[in-house]
């Protein structure tokens, strides 16, 4: 089963954390130079990925309209599903990268044809739903870290945290996002194990994310609601990342190493991955070009010349022909 | 008759009998024809939906095969199965899903061996009609092949003809059957 | 009775749910009914393409060239560096499943390998194996396949059942275009000689005669003039249909199916009318007389080889700017490929409709716009005698092209027309029209006989929605604008809709157009009886 393949290099990936930081060296091994060489990993990873797709052209501007396209000027363009302009292409690409308009475009509510007539929102809008929490979500927690790297924490960043604890039911209190993460990738995982047709998809390399991102957010949650960890020491360590002058301080527990390893392992894999849909989603000729190929020529920079069967050719083969049906020709 | 019992586990009986049919298909795609409600994403499973419940209804009320009812539903199920992956066999057989169904319905409950072989009759003759029903689709799809090939190029064809009409053979002799025109609003 | 001794569940041995197969296991079954004929061999060496074979697809062994997996590995290779929609489409796709149940065939047929995520999958396995670090190290587990014979076959048989109507594009959060991927995948395809004849032949006879059937250029002529005949026995006009003017203001481009073939033939009426009422300065071309490319469902460099004849046509008669008639995609290529890969056109000059001064800036660059935005103009600036009535024997609805609609968002131009020629017009449920069209199912090189069962699967979500409107409203014909749909729509309805005919939008324009002169109508372009125009209410409709 591919899930279980992922669900067991998961398990590996905590053990070995959580208890190779114990072992001597292992803490310097976790804590430093592991998080230094996936933060190289990745930047190198994703610029190699990044100028990769970059460097092969846009031969053809193939935007999928999905509106009405500008032509008369008494019809209405619309210009964020059908952009003939940059102003509307930003427009389409800010609603796609922010909203994920087209996943939203499957979510319909209509009367259904079932023995008792009904209305039932398509099952895909949880979709649109899932991926929505765990984006932003993932988005918002990852800027409420930025609290461990700056020192004095920005304004912004604190009052981040404060909203997204606005619902006071524990102490400390639960973050919005927290719970969000941990439901939307449930529900994401869920569906690939559930839905039959997700499930005759996903491979191995679906899998292993979304297990992966539950392992981090998982282990963030608990150091945060259940076992206290040292945030001070974590702060110590951070700091000392950032500056290049890496300490470990004592007594940090396994369980935040835990943390820090996925979080590595998720910044290394993240290249390699199906994951770079974050980056590729700006390059998407579908999506990123405006749909004004009559009103302004496109440029193939490899178009080459090809065999073409010129009048010349035409009209040698059926001169007679043509002559013989009173058409006109060229050489008589 | 007893029809009364019949009706008592009617759904039930639907119930399964649409999940057998269902089960005819690949498992994934069986979710998804079963998930979809939306009638115009999901033109076959709608179609499943509504034609399975017409037909068993028709048969527990014993209506015959040949009433216009029976005839449509069976048509508008048998017609998607007739182009779909299955042999002529595979097609139909899901008809006689419903003996064994209806037996493992009834199966704790003693039923008169009379009144299941009254209902056993009434499923052969749905399957000689949906036998009836395959062979006419089947033989449509050939129709529709060879009227496609003649109005590819049917306006050369035509002017072909137009040499006999001078010779004196009517121009459109022969084709008011497959011409498209020859079957507006039929 | 025995047989209450016997479990319940062996009275009737069923075989229930076919045993769950991995979809990397390649397997393909060529039943008959779903696979198109293999190309012939001489269409192939006319055009110069290689590795051309005598085979049929389900033969146990193919006529593959030796080097055969080094051809598609190169091929692959190649393609990455040239089109970055392939490349970012084999990395980025999340397997989300937005697409799964978009596809008409997916629908149709349920066959899960038409999911268009799978359809993707069969040559992104290949892509991971051979060029990602991930599928190098990890094979199967990062979804990697070996590239196989097996392989091929799948690709050939899928491949040839998608449509490239690009529906599940409209639904995927990355644009991923299976459209590309299958114009990519047909690409590595041909270069092993294996092609489809339904492509192949009418590509060689478009590059040859200009036309898909192969009509030498008398033969052109002979049709067109037998058009004009059978339009003035209809309206008692004789028209002027122009063939090879040089110095016409206008080069007018249409699908060569409108010569040839029906119902097509009557919309080459409605042009033929149209263009004599307004007493346009056009002329047809024998030589560029093919609009529709059969290229685009064979390789980006067909596309372009047969495209070159619409310019350079242009330049040779002298014309000042082109229109384009009712296809589908023939307008793919027009708006998305025709400028870039034979432009500029430079020597054209931007469309100017002679009878409204509309300036077309939409098309400044190719200098080519279609027929219902110059219709629609037309209409709006009251140009056109239009007597809607005249169709009252039909109850419309608008099947939107997929091309049309997803490659240029060409929606609210010919709906505007219908509305102004018709007073009967039912729009389909919303999720099947517009951008969410769904394809008629025999597009993109799909739409011969031998793949009958297939395209009546794929047809199924767009009959369904026919039918649809027809029990609702009494619908009793399909409009559109595209060659393709003309000619598979009817046997598509004959099969799950009988009753409703397919007829072009500028057929019922045709209809609809009273023309100066003519005589007392009673039939529309078919030569049916019109509804209230008997004998009686001939007087009443040439007062309009």
């Amino acid at each position: 089963m591919r899930f279980l393949v992922s669900l067991v290099a998961v398990l590996v990936l905590m053990g070995a954390a959580y208890f190779g930081s114990a072992s001597s060296g292992g803490q310097y091994l976790f804590g430093v130079i592991i998080p230094y060489a996936a933060i190289a990993l990745f930047i190198a990873g994703v610029l190699y990925r990044v100028l990769g797709w970059a460097k092969s052209p846009v031969p053809f501007r193939i935007s999928t309209t999905c509106g009405q396209q500008r032509s008369l000027p008494w019809i209405k363009n619309s210009t964020l599903d059908n952009p003939h302009g940059t102003l509307g292409v930003l427009g389409r690409m800010a609603l796609e990268v922010l909203f994920f308009r087209s996943l939203f475009r499957n979510t319909k509510a209509q009367i259904h044809g079932r023995p008792a007539f009904r209305f039932v929102y398509g099952a895909d809008k949880y979709l649109w739903l899932g991926a929505l929490a765990f984006h932003w979500s993932f988005l918002l927690i990852f800027i409420r870290h930025y609290r461990f790297f700056a020192e004095p924490v920005p304004g912004a960043v604190l009052g981040l945290q404060s909203l997204d604890g606005i619902m006071q039911v524990w102490v400390p209190s639960v973050l919005i996002t927290n719970v969000l993460i941990i439901g939307a990738l449930v529900y994401l995982w869920g569906r690939r194990l559930v839905n039959p047709q997700v499930r005759y998809i996903s491979l191995a390399a679906d899998h292993f994310p979304l297990l992966l991102l539950l392992s981090v957010a998982g282990t963030g949650a608990y150091m945060r609601y259940f076992s206290k960890v040292d945030l001070i020491g974590i702060k110590q360590l951070a700091m000392g990342l950032v500056s290049f002058a890496p300490v470990v301080p004592d007594g940090l527990a396994p369980l935040f190493f835990t943390h820090l390893f996925l979080v590595c392992v998720l910044f290394a894999y993240f290249p390699v991955s199906k994951l770079m849909h974050m980056g590729g989603i700006f390059f998407s000729p579908t999506r990123n070009l405006a749909n004004n190929n009559r009103a302004a020529r496109h440029i193939n920079p490899w178009n080459y010349p090809v065999k073409v069967h010129t009048y010349e050719e035409y009209e040698d083969e059926f001169r007679d022909v043509m002559k013989a049906a009173d058409m006109p020709v060229e050489k008589e | 008759m007893g029809e009364l019992i019949f009706q008592d586990k009617k759904n039930v009986i639907l119930e399964r009998w649409r999940d057998s049919i269902l089960n005819t298909y690949p498992r994934d795609t069986a979710g998804f024809l079963h998930r979809e409600q939306d009638r115009f994403a999901n033109p076959v499973g709608y179609v499943l939906t509504r034609e399975t419940a017409t037909l068993l209804d028709a048969l527990l009320n014993g209506e015959p095969p040949s009433s216009t009812q029976v005839r449509n539903a069976l048509d508008e199920l048998v017609k998607i199965r007739a182009v779909q992956d299955f042999s002529a066999a595979e097609a139909l057989e899901f008809i006689l899903f419903l003996k064994r169904i209806v037996r493992e319905a009834f199966h704790d409950e003693d039923p008169d061996p009379g009144e299941l072989a009254d209902f056993d009759i009434r499923v052969d003759r749905l399957i000689l009609a949906a036998f009836d029903s395959y062979t006419n689709n089947r033989e449509r799809i050939f129709t529709i092949r060879v009227n496609e090939i003649k109005n590819r190029s049917i306006k050369l064809l035509e002017r072909a003809n137009l040499l006999f009409a001078e010779s004196g053979t009517q121009t459109h002799s022969d084709d008011g059957g497959t011409d498209p025109r020859g079957s507006k609003g039929g | 009775m025995a047989e209450k001794k016997l479990k319940p569940e062996e009275l009737v041995q069923i075989e229930l749910s076919p045993p769950a197969r991995e979809w990397m296991d390649p397997s393909v079954n060529f039943r008959k009914g779903t696979w198109n004929y293999a190309a012939v061999p001489d269409t192939l060496d006319y055009l110069g393409l290689p590795n051309a074979g005598k085979w049929s697809p389900p033969d146990e062994e193919w006529p593959l060239p030796d080097n055969w997996q080094e051809i598609i590995h190169n091929g692959i290779k190649e393609r990455l560096e040239k089109y970055r929609s392939f490349k970012v489409f084999m990395d980025i796709c999340v397997r989300c499943g937005a697409c799964a149940d978009k596809c008409h065939f997916f629908i149709g047929s349920g066959d899960p390998k038409n999911m268009p995520v799978l359809r993707a999958e069969l040559l992104r396995s290949i892509y991971r194996n051979d060029f990602t670090m991930a599928g190098k190290v990890l094979g199967k587990i990062a979804g990697g396949r070996k590239l196989s014979k097996q392989i091929i076959k799948e690709w050939f048989y899928y491949f040839f059942q998608c449509t490239e109507c690009r529906r599940c594009s409209v639904f995927c959060p990355y644009g991923i275009d299976t459209a590309e991927i299958t114009m990519i995948g047909r690409e590595l395809l041909s270069l092993l000689g294996l092609g489809i004849e339904w492509v192949c032949t009418p590509l060689a006879n478009c590059f040859r005669t200009g036309n898909h059937l192969g009509i030498q250029p008398h033969g052109f002529k002979d049709s067109l003039e037998f058009a004009v005949d059978e339009l003035e026995e209809i309206t008692g006009i004789r028209v002027n249909a122009p063939i090879n003017k040089k110095g016409a203001e206008i080069l007018f481009v249409a699908p060569s199916a409108d010569y040839f073939a029906s119902p097509h033939y009557y919309t080459l009426l409605g042009y033929l009318a149209l263009f004599h009422e307004l007493g346009l300065d056009y002329t047809w071309s024998s030589y560029a007389s093919e609009g529709g490319n059969f290229g685009l469902f064979h390789s980006h460099e067909m596309i372009k080889r047969l495209n070159s004849k619409i310019y350079m046509e242009a330049r040779r008669l002298g014309v000042k700017w082109i229109i384009g008639g009712e296809c589908g995609h023939m307008w793919r290529v027009l708006n998305q490929y025709m400028d870039t890969m034979n432009g500029p056109a430079d020597f054209l000059e931007v469309p100017v409709s002679p009878y409204t001064g509309t300036k077309f800036e939409h098309a400044a660059s190719t200098k080519m716009i279609h027929i219902s935005e110059f219709t629609a103009d037309l209409i709006k600036h009251n140009k056109l005698n239009l007597d809607p009535r005249r169709n009252d024997h039909w109850v419309a609805t608008y099947h939107d092209s997929c091309n049309p609609a997803r490659s240029m968002g060409l929606l609210e131009e010919p709906r505007f027309i219908i509305k102004n020629v018709a007073n009967n017009f039912h729009e389909m449920p919303e999720n099947t029209i517009r951008e969410q069209t769904f394809c008629c199912g025999s597009g993109a090189g799909l739409g011969t006989d031998e793949n009958m069962e297939m395209r009546l699967r794929g047809g199924l979500p767009r009959a369904n929605a026919v039918n649809y409107v027809k029990d609702k409203f009494g619908v009793n014909v399909l409009l559109c604008m595209c060659a393709i749909d003309k000619a598979t729509l009817p046997p598509l309805l004959e099969y799950w809709v009988p009753g409703v005919e397919v007829a072009g939008v500028h057929e019922l324009v045709g209809n609809a157009l009273v023309m100066k002169g003519e005589r007392p109508r009673t039939t529309d372009l078919r030569g049916e009886p019109m509804k209230g125009f008997g004998d009686a209410a001939g007087e009443e409709a040439q007062d309009v």
